[in-house]
């Protein structure tokens, strides 16, 4: 049977749990090596994408993602966390991040949803709404 | 209300419309995207065929949604798209803009200007696909559409609802047919049931659609035209939708209860852009590498035309739908599946094309399965005759390549089709009313032409149409529906007069 990268993904994730922390690089090392012997290096620019994926699912964790304009969420992001856990009844792993462009406000992502709440997204949707095409009847 | 007021409160009402909402979104992100397809993990809720937003005005169709993954057909140029980009589910099935906003214009199949025209306002969209009229809401074909094309009006009528095929080789005159239909409906326009048409252009050479659009303008029938292109240039994606964009925007129309004329030109090449898409998105290939769903691809487009109950507003969609032959092939793979999708095949052959058969309109390999039920009287009257001795003809002139020793009956009646014949070519852009096609048809199956050289029909023609239009209006008026037999007598009566007073007749002949 011919090896795709979603399959070496979940191979991956599933040697990586009985694997200690130093050993990942020669992990990763051996991941590269079969992708280039499979004939599916072309495959390699997804491929940790894939391996992050196989990994929330394999745990069932949810992935959290804050972005702010600047400064850090603070306690926020550990009320979000508190949040994220009682409501859907999974571990999640909070990420933060930094975004001038965002202007103000905050940007949350739990998995593949996202809450905009940020002042870059409102005057966004102000702007699609004053330029929209005007009926001249 | 001056415009400057209007457009000031149109802004005031808008701003203080505006809420200042959370804004819930549905994600993924691009992990690969070229040739036109993205693949996008996440977007884990997405419904087939919904629209994907990828920002920068770059919108994407979701095509394939596999367990960790989708792929995306991507509307648009895909070199904007980076991977790790955040692509957004809109909740939209690919809709087009639809409306009155759109006659007159080019436009792309996402319905946006492309004719350097201002921004198309339409406040009302429809889904490029939609599920065909049901059984209970049509009604069968009554109507006939004009193609103002003698052939095709006399041995393979089409009617409004019809969906009537037209193949052949390259070069051969197939758009100009669909073109010449476009003109006709130009008389439509002031009678109570006006033809709307849209031509829709897959994969053709902008040039050449630029051509379309400057003749179509010339002869006024931009009036009531929409043409959609999706140019050879732009990514198989926006060819694969061109035709199901333009099917939406005259189905509009078809709800309103008009009648509506869509030619699609063509699907061979819709089949190329979708075999490029499926094959991209790794969806298994079957016969000539095409993928297995390609015939329901055209059946469930072509379905859609139709002829509505009087109950579901009485309109009407035509479709004439164009496929290109290679070497004049109709037995290749999709040839045979539009051939059996539609209700008959006007079929043009190069070899006629090149003696100067101009339609070159193969009559035997034609036909119009449902199209007579809508046929004028006038025009049955001529058609039924006409076929028979162009049968005869053909099967004569085969058997007169053989020897020289004809008999008298079998010369004539290889002098008449050849005199039919020479009836039937017609010049390009120049559509002939159904009352004029009546009037000469009438004349070469009843041997009013026999005594006419074969070189003068054509001349013959122009000049007694001419004489009729002048002169005679009212008879041509009266047939335009049927032949009765005062107008029978007339017109056999004119044609005998003009025939000698214009020497047409040779003095031999006449005694």
């Amino acid at each position: 049977m011919k090896m795709t990268a979603a399959s070496l993904a979940r191979a991956f994730v599933e040697t990586a749990k009985t694997l200690h922390e130093s050993e990942m690089h020669a992990l990763a090392d051996a991941a590269a090596h079969i992708l280039i012997e499979q004939g599916i290096f072309k495959d390699a620019h997804i491929f940790p994408r894939m391996v992050e994926r196989e990994w929330f699912k394999r745990t069932g964790a949810v992935q959290v993602s804050i972005t702010t304009a600047g400064s850090s969420a603070g306690t926020l992001k550990k009320d979000i966390a508190q949040v994220v856990e009682q409501s859907l009844q999974r571990s999640c792993l909070v990420e933060e991040r930094a975004d001038p462009s965002l202007l103000g406000g905050i940007l949350l992502e739990i998995g593949d949803e996202r809450y905009d709440a940020t002042l870059r997204g409102a005057l966004n949707s102000l702007s699609v709404q004053l330029t929209a095409p005007i009926p001249l009847s | 209300m001056s415009l400057s007021q209007t457009l000031l409160k149109s802004l005031e009402d808008r701003i203080a419309s505006y809420h200042k909402d959370v804004k819930h979104e549905h994600v993924g992100t691009v992990m690969s995207v070229g040739d036109g397809i993205a693949t996008v993990s996440g977007l884990s809720k997405v419904g087939a065929a919904e629209m994907i937003d990828f920002g920068k005005g770059i919108m994407g169709v979701a095509f394939n949604l596999e367990e960790d993954h989708v792929g995306v057909i991507v509307l648009g140029d895909d070199s904007k798209i980076k991977e790790g980009d955040t692509a957004k589910a809109t909740g939209q099935i690919l809709s087009v803009p639809v409306g009155e906003a759109l006659v007159g214009r080019v436009v792309n199949p996402l319905g946006e200007a492309k004719d350097g025209g201002s921004v198309i306002a339409s406040a009302q969209r429809y889904p490029i696909e939609k599920i065909a009229p049901r059984v209970i809401e049509r009604k069968g074909v009554t109507t006939p559409l004009q193609t103002g094309i003698k052939a095709i009006d006399a041995l393979i009528p089409i009617g409004r609802g019809q969906r009537e095929l037209i193949i052949g080789d390259r070069q051969t005159g197939k758009t100009a047919v669909a073109i010449d239909a476009i003109l006709n409906q130009k008389e439509t326009q002031s009678s109570d049931r006006p033809v709307i048409c849209i031509y829709v252009a897959i994969g053709q050479k902008e040039s050449k659609v630029a051509k379309i659009v400057s003749e179509l303008k010339k002869h006024g029938a931009m009036d009531y035209t929409i043409v959609v292109s999706a140019g050879a240039s732009e990514p198989a994606s926006l060819s694969y939708i061109a035709p199901f964009a333009g099917c939406a925007m005259g189905e509009y129309f078809l709800d309103q209860g008009k009648d509506v004329l869509c030619i699609y030109d063509d699907l061979s090449k819709h089949a190329w852009a979708y075999r490029q898409v499926s094959l991209l998105l790794r969806r298994p290939p079957g016969r000539e590498a095409y993928p297995g769903d390609v015939f329901y691809l055209h059946s469930r487009l072509l379905e859609r035309a139709c002829c509505l109950d009087e109950k579901h507003g009485g309109g009407s969609l035509t479709a004439l739908p164009i496929i290109e032959t290679q070497a004049g092939d109709i037995s290749a793979y999709i040839p045979t599946n539009v051939i059996s999708i539609t209700d008959g095949q006007i079929y043009l052959e190069a070899d006629l094309f090149y003696k100067g058969i101009r339609p070159a309109l193969n009559i035997g390999l034609s036909v119009s399965r449902v199209g007579s039920a809508a046929q004028r009287k006038s025009m049955k009257k001529v058609a039924g005759r006409l076929r028979i001795d162009l049968a005869q003809y053909r099967e004569l002139a085969v058997f007169a390549q053989f020897g020289s020793d004809l008999d008298a009956e079998t010369k004539k009646q290889l002098d008449r089709g050849a005199r039919l014949t020479e009836l039937l070519k017609q010049d390009q852009y120049v559509p002939v009313p159904v009352a004029e096609q009546v009037s000469m048809l009438y004349a070469g199956v009843n041997s009013l032409l026999d005594d006419v050289p074969v070189d003068q029909i054509r001349r013959f023609e122009r000049e007694f149409v001419q004489f009729l239009r002048n002169k005679h209006p009212q008879l041509l008026k009266e047939l335009t529906a049927e032949i009765k037999p005062e107008t029978e007598e007339t017109l056999k009566r004119l044609l005998q007069t003009f025939k000698t007073e214009a020497g047409f007749v040779s003095p031999s002949v006449k005694q």
